[in-house]
Protein backbone atom coordinates (compact mmCIF):
# COMPACT_ATOMS: atom_id res chain seq x y z
CA UNK A 1 0.00 0.00 0.00
CA UNK A 2 1.46 3.35 -1.05
CA UNK A 3 -0.74 5.52 1.17
CA UNK A 4 -1.75 7.61 -1.83
CA UNK A 5 -5.54 7.66 -2.21
CA UNK A 6 -6.84 5.68 -5.17
CA UNK A 7 -9.12 8.61 -6.02
CA UNK A 8 -9.18 12.11 -4.61
CA UNK A 9 -11.47 14.98 -5.58
CA UNK A 10 -11.11 18.44 -4.10
CA UNK A 11 -13.70 21.22 -4.45
CA UNK A 12 -14.91 19.91 -7.80
CA UNK A 13 -17.74 21.68 -9.61
CA UNK A 14 -19.11 20.39 -12.87
CA UNK A 15 -21.92 21.67 -15.07
CA UNK A 16 -23.52 20.64 -18.38
CA UNK A 17 -24.65 23.57 -20.52
CA UNK A 18 -24.75 25.85 -17.50
CA UNK A 19 -26.69 23.36 -15.34
CA UNK A 20 -24.77 22.52 -12.18
CA UNK A 21 -24.51 18.75 -11.86
CA UNK A 22 -21.89 18.46 -9.11
CA UNK A 23 -21.15 21.13 -6.51
CA UNK A 24 -18.07 21.49 -4.33
CA UNK A 25 -17.33 17.78 -4.29
CA UNK A 26 -14.52 16.73 -1.99
CA UNK A 27 -13.77 13.14 -1.01
CA UNK A 28 -11.12 10.50 -1.29
CA UNK A 29 -11.26 6.75 -1.83
CA UNK A 30 -8.41 4.87 -0.16
CA UNK A 31 -6.37 2.28 -2.01
CA UNK A 32 -7.96 -1.19 -1.83
CA UNK A 33 -11.43 0.18 -1.07
CA UNK A 34 -14.61 -1.18 -2.56
CA UNK A 35 -16.70 1.95 -3.06
CA UNK A 36 -20.29 2.10 -4.24
CA UNK A 37 -21.64 5.28 -5.83
CA UNK A 38 -25.39 5.63 -5.35
CA UNK A 39 -27.97 8.33 -5.87
CA UNK A 40 -31.07 9.28 -7.83
CA UNK A 41 -31.19 9.40 -11.62
CA UNK A 42 -29.68 12.63 -12.85
CA UNK A 43 -27.90 13.06 -9.53
CA UNK A 44 -24.47 13.01 -11.16
CA UNK A 45 -23.27 9.42 -10.55
CA UNK A 46 -22.05 8.73 -14.09
CA UNK A 47 -20.67 12.27 -14.35
CA UNK A 48 -18.67 11.66 -11.19
CA UNK A 49 -17.28 8.42 -12.64
CA UNK A 50 -16.37 10.12 -15.92
CA UNK A 51 -14.55 12.86 -14.02
CA UNK A 52 -12.53 10.16 -12.25
CA UNK A 53 -11.78 8.56 -15.62
CA UNK A 54 -10.65 11.87 -17.12
CA UNK A 55 -13.35 11.69 -19.80
CA UNK A 56 -14.80 14.94 -18.42
CA UNK A 57 -12.94 17.95 -17.05
CA UNK A 58 -14.19 19.76 -13.94
CA UNK A 59 -15.17 23.44 -14.11
CA UNK A 60 -13.30 23.98 -10.87
CA UNK A 61 -11.30 21.83 -8.49
CA UNK A 62 -8.91 18.95 -8.91
CA UNK A 63 -9.32 15.27 -9.66
CA UNK A 64 -6.48 12.90 -8.87
CA UNK A 65 -6.33 9.19 -9.47
CA UNK A 66 -3.40 7.34 -7.89
CA UNK A 67 -1.98 10.76 -7.11
CA UNK A 68 -1.98 11.97 -10.71
CA UNK A 69 -4.29 13.50 -13.30
CA UNK A 70 -6.59 10.72 -14.60
CA UNK A 71 -5.36 11.04 -18.20
CA UNK A 72 -1.82 10.24 -17.04
CA UNK A 73 -2.81 6.95 -15.48
CA UNK A 74 -5.42 5.71 -17.97
CA UNK A 75 -3.67 2.37 -18.33
CA UNK A 76 -3.83 1.83 -14.58
CA UNK A 77 -7.62 2.27 -14.67
CA UNK A 78 -9.96 -0.45 -15.88
CA UNK A 79 -13.39 0.71 -17.00
CA UNK A 80 -16.63 -1.13 -17.66
CA UNK A 81 -19.23 1.16 -19.25
CA UNK A 82 -22.96 1.41 -18.60
CA UNK A 83 -25.46 -0.27 -20.98
CA UNK A 84 -22.79 -0.92 -23.54
CA UNK A 85 -24.43 -0.59 -26.94
CA UNK A 86 -22.31 -2.18 -29.61
CA UNK A 87 -23.37 -2.23 -33.25
CA UNK A 88 -25.60 -5.22 -33.86
CA UNK A 89 -24.13 -7.89 -36.12
CA UNK A 90 -20.66 -6.50 -35.36
CA UNK A 91 -18.47 -9.49 -36.18
CA UNK A 92 -16.08 -9.64 -33.28
CA UNK A 93 -14.90 -12.52 -31.13
CA UNK A 94 -14.67 -12.34 -27.36
CA UNK A 95 -10.88 -12.60 -27.78
CA UNK A 96 -10.88 -9.50 -30.04
CA UNK A 97 -12.89 -7.56 -27.46
CA UNK A 98 -10.48 -8.46 -24.66
CA UNK A 99 -7.44 -7.66 -26.81
CA UNK A 100 -8.77 -4.13 -27.36
CA UNK A 101 -8.30 -3.61 -23.63
CA UNK A 102 -4.55 -3.69 -24.10
CA UNK A 103 -4.61 -1.32 -27.06
CA UNK A 104 -1.46 0.75 -27.36
CA UNK A 105 0.41 -1.40 -24.87
CA UNK A 106 3.42 -3.40 -25.94
CA UNK A 107 2.76 -7.13 -26.06
CA UNK A 108 -0.60 -8.83 -26.19
CA UNK A 109 -2.71 -9.41 -23.13
CA UNK A 110 -2.99 -12.99 -21.88
CA UNK A 111 -6.56 -13.39 -23.08
CA UNK A 112 -7.00 -16.98 -21.88
CA UNK A 113 -5.95 -16.07 -18.36
CA UNK A 114 -8.22 -12.99 -18.33
CA UNK A 115 -11.17 -15.02 -19.57
CA UNK A 116 -10.48 -17.58 -16.87
CA UNK A 117 -10.47 -14.81 -14.26
CA UNK A 118 -13.95 -13.68 -15.29
CA UNK A 119 -15.30 -17.21 -15.74
CA UNK A 120 -15.43 -17.31 -19.52
CA UNK A 121 -12.83 -20.01 -20.13
CA UNK A 122 -13.01 -21.50 -23.61
CA UNK A 123 -15.32 -18.81 -25.01
CA UNK A 124 -12.59 -16.72 -26.64
CA UNK A 125 -13.47 -17.70 -30.18
CA UNK A 126 -17.21 -17.16 -29.76
CA UNK A 127 -18.80 -14.08 -31.32
CA UNK A 128 -19.35 -11.36 -28.72
CA UNK A 129 -22.97 -10.85 -29.81
CA UNK A 130 -23.66 -14.56 -29.24
CA UNK A 131 -22.99 -14.19 -25.48
CA UNK A 132 -25.70 -13.64 -22.89
CA UNK A 133 -25.95 -10.22 -21.20
CA UNK A 134 -24.06 -11.44 -18.12
CA UNK A 135 -21.35 -13.05 -20.21
CA UNK A 136 -20.94 -9.85 -22.23
CA UNK A 137 -20.48 -7.89 -19.00
CA UNK A 138 -17.83 -10.35 -17.89
CA UNK A 139 -16.09 -10.10 -21.28
CA UNK A 140 -16.03 -6.31 -20.84
CA UNK A 141 -14.57 -6.81 -17.37
CA UNK A 142 -11.84 -8.98 -18.91
CA UNK A 143 -11.19 -6.16 -21.38
CA UNK A 144 -10.97 -3.69 -18.49
CA UNK A 145 -8.47 -5.95 -16.73
CA UNK A 146 -6.23 -6.33 -19.79
CA UNK A 147 -3.75 -3.71 -18.59
CA UNK A 148 -3.61 -5.15 -15.06
CA UNK A 149 -5.17 -1.98 -13.61
CA UNK A 150 -4.87 -0.77 -10.02
CA UNK A 151 -8.45 0.51 -10.03
CA UNK A 152 -11.53 -0.95 -11.66
CA UNK A 153 -14.39 1.50 -12.31
CA UNK A 154 -17.78 0.15 -13.32
CA UNK A 155 -20.95 1.97 -14.31
CA UNK A 156 -24.06 -0.06 -13.52
CA UNK A 157 -22.43 -3.38 -14.44
CA UNK A 158 -25.53 -5.38 -13.51
CA UNK A 159 -28.12 -3.29 -15.37
CA UNK A 160 -30.42 -5.62 -17.29
CA UNK A 161 -29.14 -8.80 -15.63
CA UNK A 162 -31.27 -11.26 -13.67
CA UNK A 163 -30.62 -11.90 -9.97
CA UNK A 164 -28.29 -14.84 -10.66
CA UNK A 165 -26.30 -12.77 -13.17
CA UNK A 166 -26.03 -9.91 -10.67
CA UNK A 167 -24.78 -12.23 -7.95
CA UNK A 168 -22.12 -13.69 -10.27
CA UNK A 169 -20.85 -10.23 -11.17
CA UNK A 170 -20.78 -9.12 -7.54
CA UNK A 171 -18.93 -12.26 -6.43
CA UNK A 172 -16.39 -11.63 -9.15
CA UNK A 173 -15.97 -8.01 -8.04
CA UNK A 174 -15.41 -9.08 -4.47
CA UNK A 175 -12.70 -11.49 -5.64
CA UNK A 176 -11.06 -8.76 -7.70
CA UNK A 177 -11.21 -6.38 -4.74
CA UNK A 178 -8.72 -8.63 -2.94
CA UNK A 179 -6.15 -7.29 -5.43
CA UNK A 180 -7.41 -3.92 -6.69
CA UNK A 181 -9.56 -0.95 -5.76
CA UNK A 182 -13.11 -1.20 -7.09
CA UNK A 183 -15.39 1.81 -7.67
CA UNK A 184 -18.91 0.95 -8.73
CA UNK A 185 -21.92 3.02 -9.77
CA UNK A 186 -24.99 1.00 -8.92
CA UNK A 187 -28.70 1.10 -8.31
CA UNK A 188 -28.51 -2.16 -6.41
CA UNK A 189 -28.80 -0.81 -2.88
CA UNK A 190 -28.98 -4.32 -1.43
CA UNK A 191 -25.53 -5.01 -2.75
CA UNK A 192 -24.26 -1.68 -1.49
CA UNK A 193 -24.89 -2.59 2.14
CA UNK A 194 -24.05 -6.25 1.56
CA UNK A 195 -20.70 -5.99 -0.15
CA UNK A 196 -19.10 -2.56 -0.54
CA UNK A 197 -16.95 -0.97 2.11
CA UNK A 198 -17.84 2.65 1.53
CA UNK A 199 -20.71 4.48 -0.08
CA UNK A 200 -20.62 7.72 -2.04
CA UNK A 201 -24.05 9.31 -2.01
CA UNK A 202 -24.42 11.59 -5.02
CA UNK A 203 -27.10 14.16 -5.56
CA UNK A 204 -25.26 17.21 -6.87
CA UNK A 205 -23.30 17.06 -3.62
CA UNK A 206 -21.33 13.99 -2.60
CA UNK A 207 -20.98 12.38 0.84
CA UNK A 208 -18.84 9.37 1.60
CA UNK A 209 -19.61 6.86 4.38
CA UNK A 210 -17.94 3.64 5.42
CA UNK A 211 -20.77 1.07 5.25
CA UNK A 212 -19.89 -0.03 8.77
CA UNK A 213 -21.28 3.31 9.97
CA UNK A 214 -24.60 2.89 8.26
CA UNK A 215 -25.98 0.63 10.97
CA UNK A 216 -25.51 3.39 13.51
CA UNK A 217 -26.94 6.15 11.41
CA UNK A 218 -30.58 6.95 11.89
CA UNK A 219 -32.85 8.33 9.20
CA UNK A 220 -33.09 11.60 11.13
CA UNK A 221 -29.32 11.94 11.30
CA UNK A 222 -28.95 11.28 7.59
CA UNK A 223 -31.60 13.85 6.86
CA UNK A 224 -29.72 16.32 9.02
CA UNK A 225 -26.47 15.49 7.19
CA UNK A 226 -27.92 15.73 3.70
CA UNK A 227 -30.32 18.56 4.31
CA UNK A 228 -34.02 18.62 3.69
CA UNK A 229 -35.37 16.57 0.81
CA UNK A 230 -32.58 13.99 1.12
CA UNK A 231 -34.52 11.44 3.13
CA UNK A 232 -32.83 8.05 3.58
CA UNK A 233 -34.33 4.95 5.14
CA UNK A 234 -32.42 1.88 6.18
CA UNK A 235 -33.97 -1.58 5.67
CA UNK A 236 -32.74 -5.05 6.68
CA UNK A 237 -30.04 -5.53 4.08
CA UNK A 238 -30.27 -2.33 2.13
CA UNK A 239 -30.95 1.32 2.50
CA UNK A 240 -32.95 3.47 0.22
CA UNK A 241 -33.47 7.08 -0.52
CA UNK A 242 -36.89 8.60 -0.31
CA UNK A 243 -38.92 10.08 -3.11
CA UNK A 244 -37.27 10.33 -6.47
CA UNK A 245 -34.81 7.59 -5.65
CA UNK A 246 -34.85 4.36 -7.64
CA UNK B 1 -20.16 -15.80 -70.32
CA UNK B 2 -17.87 -17.18 -73.05
CA UNK B 3 -18.92 -14.30 -75.26
CA UNK B 4 -18.01 -11.87 -72.47
CA UNK B 5 -14.62 -13.49 -71.86
CA UNK B 6 -13.85 -13.29 -75.56
CA UNK B 7 -14.90 -9.63 -75.55
CA UNK B 8 -12.55 -8.97 -72.59
CA UNK B 9 -9.71 -10.41 -74.64
CA UNK B 10 -10.69 -8.35 -77.68
CA UNK B 11 -11.60 -4.97 -76.11
CA UNK B 12 -9.33 -2.91 -73.90
CA UNK B 13 -12.25 -0.87 -72.46
CA UNK B 14 -13.70 -4.07 -70.94
CA UNK B 15 -10.37 -4.96 -69.40
CA UNK B 16 -10.16 -1.47 -67.87
CA UNK B 17 -13.70 -1.87 -66.57
CA UNK B 18 -12.86 -5.22 -64.98
CA UNK B 19 -9.76 -3.83 -63.29
CA UNK B 20 -11.69 -0.75 -62.09
CA UNK B 21 -14.38 -3.03 -60.65
CA UNK B 22 -11.88 -5.19 -58.79
CA UNK B 23 -9.95 -2.18 -57.46
CA UNK B 24 -13.15 -0.63 -56.13
CA UNK B 25 -14.26 -3.99 -54.68
CA UNK B 26 -11.11 -4.23 -52.53
CA UNK B 27 -11.64 -0.73 -51.10
CA UNK B 28 -15.32 -1.50 -50.74
CA UNK B 29 -14.62 -4.57 -48.58
CA UNK B 30 -12.19 -2.76 -46.27
CA UNK B 31 -13.98 0.56 -45.85
CA UNK B 32 -17.51 -0.83 -46.17
CA UNK B 33 -16.79 -2.95 -43.08
CA UNK B 34 -15.87 0.14 -41.08
CA UNK B 35 -18.99 1.93 -42.37
CA UNK B 36 -21.18 -1.01 -41.25
CA UNK B 37 -19.38 -1.40 -37.93
CA UNK B 38 -19.54 2.27 -37.06
CA UNK B 39 -23.08 2.57 -38.49
CA UNK B 40 -22.31 5.64 -40.59
CA UNK B 41 -24.04 4.65 -43.82
CA UNK B 42 -25.94 7.94 -43.85
CA UNK B 43 -22.66 9.87 -43.67
CA UNK B 44 -21.28 7.84 -46.59
CA UNK B 45 -24.49 8.64 -48.51
CA UNK B 46 -24.05 12.35 -47.87
CA UNK B 47 -20.43 12.26 -49.02
CA UNK B 48 -21.38 10.26 -52.13
CA UNK B 49 -24.00 12.77 -53.26
CA UNK B 50 -21.79 15.78 -52.52
CA UNK B 51 -19.29 14.37 -55.01
CA UNK B 52 -21.49 15.71 -57.83
CA UNK B 53 -20.41 19.25 -56.89
CA UNK B 54 -16.75 18.35 -57.47
CA UNK B 55 -17.52 16.52 -60.68
CA UNK B 56 -19.62 19.40 -62.01
CA UNK B 57 -17.18 22.17 -61.07
CA UNK B 58 -14.19 20.27 -62.49
CA UNK B 59 -16.00 19.58 -65.77
CA UNK B 60 -17.09 23.22 -65.99
CA UNK B 61 -13.51 24.46 -65.46
CA UNK B 62 -12.21 21.96 -68.00
CA UNK B 63 -14.55 23.29 -70.66
CA UNK B 64 -14.75 27.00 -69.83
CA UNK B 65 -11.34 27.77 -68.31
CA UNK B 66 -9.35 25.34 -70.40
CA UNK B 67 -8.13 23.43 -67.33
CA UNK B 68 -7.76 20.19 -69.25
CA UNK B 69 -5.68 18.65 -66.46
CA UNK B 70 -8.48 19.16 -63.92
CA UNK B 71 -10.35 15.93 -64.60
CA UNK B 72 -13.75 15.46 -62.94
CA UNK B 73 -12.21 12.65 -60.91
CA UNK B 74 -9.93 15.15 -59.15
CA UNK B 75 -12.91 17.40 -58.46
CA UNK B 76 -14.71 14.39 -57.01
CA UNK B 77 -11.79 13.62 -54.67
CA UNK B 78 -11.67 17.22 -53.42
CA UNK B 79 -15.44 17.46 -52.92
CA UNK B 80 -15.60 14.10 -51.14
CA UNK B 81 -12.76 14.89 -48.74
CA UNK B 82 -14.05 18.41 -47.97
CA UNK B 83 -17.55 17.02 -47.31
CA UNK B 84 -16.13 14.27 -45.11
CA UNK B 85 -14.19 16.80 -43.03
CA UNK B 86 -17.19 19.13 -42.65
CA UNK B 87 -19.49 16.29 -41.58
CA UNK B 88 -16.79 14.87 -39.31
CA UNK B 89 -16.09 18.15 -37.53
CA UNK B 90 -19.81 18.87 -37.06
CA UNK B 91 -20.32 15.33 -35.79
CA UNK B 92 -17.49 15.65 -33.26
CA UNK B 93 -18.29 19.18 -32.07
CA UNK B 94 -22.04 19.46 -32.40
CA UNK B 95 -23.33 15.88 -32.53
CA UNK B 96 -26.95 17.02 -32.29
CA UNK B 97 -26.54 18.88 -35.60
CA UNK B 98 -24.97 15.93 -37.42
CA UNK B 99 -28.15 14.94 -39.29
CA UNK B 100 -28.71 18.48 -40.48
CA UNK B 101 -25.12 18.78 -41.68
CA UNK B 102 -25.31 15.51 -43.60
CA UNK B 103 -28.61 16.46 -45.22
CA UNK B 104 -27.25 19.88 -46.17
CA UNK B 105 -24.05 18.46 -47.65
CA UNK B 106 -26.09 15.81 -49.50
CA UNK B 107 -28.54 18.24 -51.11
CA UNK B 108 -26.31 21.29 -51.61
CA UNK B 109 -23.56 19.15 -53.13
CA UNK B 110 -25.98 17.77 -55.68
CA UNK B 111 -27.47 21.19 -56.40
CA UNK B 112 -24.04 22.74 -57.02
CA UNK B 113 -23.17 19.85 -59.31
CA UNK B 114 -26.37 20.16 -61.33
CA UNK B 115 -25.92 23.95 -61.69
CA UNK B 116 -22.35 23.65 -62.95
CA UNK B 117 -23.20 20.83 -65.33
CA UNK B 118 -26.13 22.91 -66.60
CA UNK B 119 -23.83 25.89 -67.18
CA UNK B 120 -21.17 23.80 -68.92
CA UNK B 121 -21.34 24.48 -72.66
CA UNK B 122 -22.00 21.52 -74.92
CA UNK B 123 -23.78 18.24 -74.44
CA UNK B 124 -24.04 17.30 -70.76
CA UNK B 125 -23.83 13.56 -71.25
CA UNK B 126 -21.69 13.22 -68.13
CA UNK B 127 -24.54 13.89 -65.72
CA UNK B 128 -26.10 10.47 -66.22
CA UNK B 129 -22.76 8.68 -66.00
CA UNK B 130 -21.97 10.53 -62.74
CA UNK B 131 -25.35 9.68 -61.27
CA UNK B 132 -25.58 6.06 -62.40
CA UNK B 133 -21.96 5.24 -63.28
CA UNK B 134 -20.38 4.16 -66.49
CA UNK B 135 -17.66 1.70 -65.80
CA UNK B 136 -17.19 1.15 -69.55
CA UNK B 137 -15.90 4.73 -69.91
CA UNK B 138 -12.94 4.15 -67.55
CA UNK B 139 -9.66 5.27 -69.14
CA UNK B 140 -6.12 4.11 -68.37
CA UNK B 141 -5.52 7.48 -66.70
CA UNK B 142 -8.59 6.89 -64.50
CA UNK B 143 -7.23 3.47 -63.63
CA UNK B 144 -3.93 4.88 -62.41
CA UNK B 145 -5.74 7.38 -60.19
CA UNK B 146 -8.02 4.58 -58.97
CA UNK B 147 -5.04 2.36 -58.19
CA UNK B 148 -3.46 5.21 -56.21
CA UNK B 149 -6.66 5.87 -54.26
CA UNK B 150 -7.12 2.16 -53.67
CA UNK B 151 -3.59 1.81 -52.33
CA UNK B 152 -4.06 4.71 -49.90
CA UNK B 153 -7.42 3.42 -48.68
CA UNK B 154 -6.41 -0.22 -48.30
CA UNK B 155 -2.96 0.38 -46.80
CA UNK B 156 -4.22 2.91 -44.22
CA UNK B 157 -7.42 0.95 -43.57
CA UNK B 158 -5.44 -2.18 -42.75
CA UNK B 159 -2.47 -0.51 -41.05
CA UNK B 160 -4.81 1.26 -38.62
CA UNK B 161 -6.99 -1.81 -38.17
CA UNK B 162 -6.73 -2.05 -34.39
CA UNK B 163 -7.40 1.59 -33.45
CA UNK B 164 -10.13 1.88 -36.10
CA UNK B 165 -11.71 -1.29 -34.76
CA UNK B 166 -11.52 0.22 -31.27
CA UNK B 167 -13.34 3.43 -32.24
CA UNK B 168 -15.98 1.50 -34.18
CA UNK B 169 -16.62 -0.89 -31.30
CA UNK B 170 -16.43 1.47 -28.32
CA UNK B 171 -15.29 5.05 -28.90
CA UNK B 172 -15.25 5.97 -25.22
CA UNK B 173 -13.06 3.05 -24.25
CA UNK B 174 -10.71 3.78 -27.16
CA UNK B 175 -10.35 7.33 -25.82
CA UNK B 176 -9.47 5.91 -22.40
CA UNK B 177 -6.75 3.82 -23.98
CA UNK B 178 -5.12 6.94 -25.37
CA UNK B 179 -6.38 6.64 -28.95
CA UNK B 180 -6.77 10.03 -30.66
CA UNK B 181 -10.39 9.29 -31.47
CA UNK B 182 -11.21 12.62 -33.14
CA UNK B 183 -8.26 12.57 -35.55
CA UNK B 184 -8.82 8.91 -36.35
CA UNK B 185 -12.52 9.47 -36.99
CA UNK B 186 -11.77 12.30 -39.42
CA UNK B 187 -9.21 10.10 -41.16
CA UNK B 188 -11.76 7.28 -41.36
CA UNK B 189 -14.27 9.63 -43.02
CA UNK B 190 -11.62 10.80 -45.50
CA UNK B 191 -10.81 7.19 -46.40
CA UNK B 192 -14.53 6.51 -46.85
CA UNK B 193 -14.67 9.60 -49.09
CA UNK B 194 -11.90 8.21 -51.31
CA UNK B 195 -13.68 4.85 -51.47
CA UNK B 196 -16.88 6.61 -52.48
CA UNK B 197 -15.02 8.25 -55.39
CA UNK B 198 -13.76 4.84 -56.50
CA UNK B 199 -17.28 3.43 -56.38
CA UNK B 200 -18.84 6.42 -58.16
CA UNK B 201 -16.90 5.42 -61.26
CA UNK B 202 -18.41 1.93 -61.12
CA UNK B 203 -22.02 2.40 -60.09
CA UNK B 204 -22.52 6.17 -59.95
CA UNK B 205 -23.12 8.28 -56.89
CA UNK B 206 -26.80 7.39 -56.51
CA UNK B 207 -26.03 3.71 -55.98
CA UNK B 208 -22.73 3.92 -54.10
CA UNK B 209 -24.34 3.12 -50.76
CA UNK B 210 -25.60 -0.25 -51.99
CA UNK B 211 -22.15 -1.40 -53.09
CA UNK B 212 -20.52 0.01 -49.96
CA UNK B 213 -22.86 -1.73 -47.54
CA UNK B 214 -24.50 -4.83 -49.05
CA UNK B 215 -21.45 -7.00 -49.85
CA UNK B 216 -20.05 -6.48 -46.34
CA UNK B 217 -23.49 -7.06 -44.83
CA UNK B 218 -23.56 -10.46 -46.56
CA UNK B 219 -20.00 -11.20 -45.45
CA UNK B 220 -20.82 -10.11 -41.88
CA UNK B 221 -23.34 -12.93 -41.60
CA UNK B 222 -20.58 -15.49 -42.04
CA UNK B 223 -17.71 -13.70 -40.25
CA UNK B 224 -16.34 -13.93 -36.75
CA UNK B 225 -14.16 -10.87 -36.98
CA UNK B 226 -13.98 -7.56 -38.82
CA UNK B 227 -11.03 -8.61 -40.98
CA UNK B 228 -13.01 -11.66 -42.18
CA UNK B 229 -15.86 -9.30 -43.00
CA UNK B 230 -13.44 -7.12 -44.99
CA UNK B 231 -12.06 -10.05 -46.93
CA UNK B 232 -15.48 -11.59 -47.56
CA UNK B 233 -16.96 -8.20 -48.51
CA UNK B 234 -14.17 -7.55 -51.03
CA UNK B 235 -14.58 -11.01 -52.60
CA UNK B 236 -18.37 -10.65 -52.86
CA UNK B 237 -18.06 -7.12 -54.28
CA UNK B 238 -15.52 -8.33 -56.85
CA UNK B 239 -17.79 -11.21 -57.88
CA UNK B 240 -20.96 -9.09 -58.23
CA UNK B 241 -19.04 -6.39 -60.10
CA UNK B 242 -17.54 -8.88 -62.55
CA UNK B 243 -20.71 -10.90 -63.03
CA UNK B 244 -22.78 -7.70 -63.27
CA UNK B 245 -20.44 -6.39 -65.93
CA UNK B 246 -20.73 -9.65 -67.88
CA UNK B 247 -24.53 -9.71 -67.62
CA UNK B 248 -24.87 -6.07 -68.61
CA UNK B 249 -22.54 -6.59 -71.58
CA UNK B 250 -24.39 -9.68 -72.78
CA UNK B 251 -27.89 -8.26 -72.27
CA UNK B 252 -26.96 -4.72 -73.35
CA UNK B 253 -28.04 -3.16 -70.05
CA UNK B 254 -26.51 -0.36 -67.94
CA UNK B 255 -23.58 -1.85 -65.98
CA UNK B 256 -24.05 0.15 -62.75
CA UNK B 257 -27.71 -0.71 -62.34
CA UNK B 258 -27.10 -4.38 -63.22
CA UNK B 259 -24.33 -4.63 -60.61
CA UNK B 260 -26.57 -3.11 -57.93
CA UNK B 261 -29.55 -5.37 -58.72
CA UNK B 262 -27.24 -8.36 -58.54
CA UNK B 263 -25.80 -7.12 -55.23
CA UNK B 264 -29.31 -6.69 -53.86
CA UNK B 265 -30.24 -10.21 -54.97
CA UNK B 266 -27.17 -11.69 -53.26
CA UNK B 267 -28.04 -9.82 -50.05
CA UNK B 268 -31.65 -11.02 -50.14
CA UNK B 269 -30.65 -14.63 -50.73
CA UNK B 270 -28.08 -14.46 -47.89
CA UNK B 271 -30.58 -12.82 -45.51
CA UNK B 272 -33.34 -15.33 -46.26
CA UNK B 273 -30.93 -18.30 -46.28
CA UNK B 274 -29.29 -17.43 -42.95
CA UNK B 275 -32.71 -16.65 -41.44
CA UNK B 276 -34.05 -20.09 -42.42
CA UNK B 277 -30.84 -21.78 -41.23
CA UNK B 278 -31.06 -20.01 -37.85
CA UNK B 279 -34.70 -21.08 -37.46
CA UNK B 280 -33.87 -24.69 -38.32
CA UNK B 281 -31.00 -24.71 -35.81
CA UNK B 282 -33.25 -23.27 -33.12
CA UNK B 283 -35.97 -25.87 -33.86
CA UNK B 284 -33.36 -28.64 -33.73
CA UNK B 285 -32.06 -27.42 -30.38
CA UNK B 286 -35.60 -27.28 -29.00
CA UNK B 287 -36.40 -30.83 -30.12
CA UNK B 288 -33.07 -32.09 -28.72
CA UNK B 289 -33.89 -30.40 -25.39
CA UNK B 290 -37.35 -31.94 -25.33
CA UNK B 291 -35.85 -35.35 -26.18
CA UNK B 292 -33.35 -35.09 -23.34
CA UNK B 293 -36.08 -34.00 -20.91
CA UNK B 294 -38.26 -36.95 -22.02
CA UNK B 295 -35.40 -39.40 -21.45
CA UNK B 296 -34.77 -37.95 -17.98
CA UNK B 297 -38.44 -38.25 -17.10
CA UNK B 298 -38.46 -41.87 -18.31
Amino acid sequence: MSGIPAVELRNVDFSYNGLLVLRDVTFSIPEGDFAGIVGPNGGGKTTLLKLMLGLLKPDHGTVRVLGQKPERVVRRIGYVPQNFQYPTRFPMTVRDVVLLGGLGREGKADVDSLLQTVGLDGLGSRRFDALSGGQQQRALMARALATSPDILMLDEPTAGLDAAGEREIFNLLQELNERITVVLVTHDLGFVSDAVRSVLCVNTEVRRHPTSELGEITGELLETMYGTGMRMVRHDQCWQRGEGCD
Amino acid sequence: MTEFLQAVVDHAFLRYALVAGILSAIACGVMGSYVAARRITYIAGGIAHSVLAGLGVARYLQVTAGWEWFAPLYGAVIAAVVSALIIGIVSLRWRESEDTAISAIWAIGMAIGVLFIWRTPGYSENLMSYLFGNILMVTPANLWVSAGLDAVVVVLGLALYEPLLAICFDEEFARLRGVNVDALYLLLLCLIALTVVLLVMVVGLVMVIALLTLPVAVAGRFSRSLWQMMFGGAVIAAIVTTVGLAVSYSADMPAGATIIVLTGAVYLIAAIGTGIAARLRSRQRTSEGEGAAGEEAA
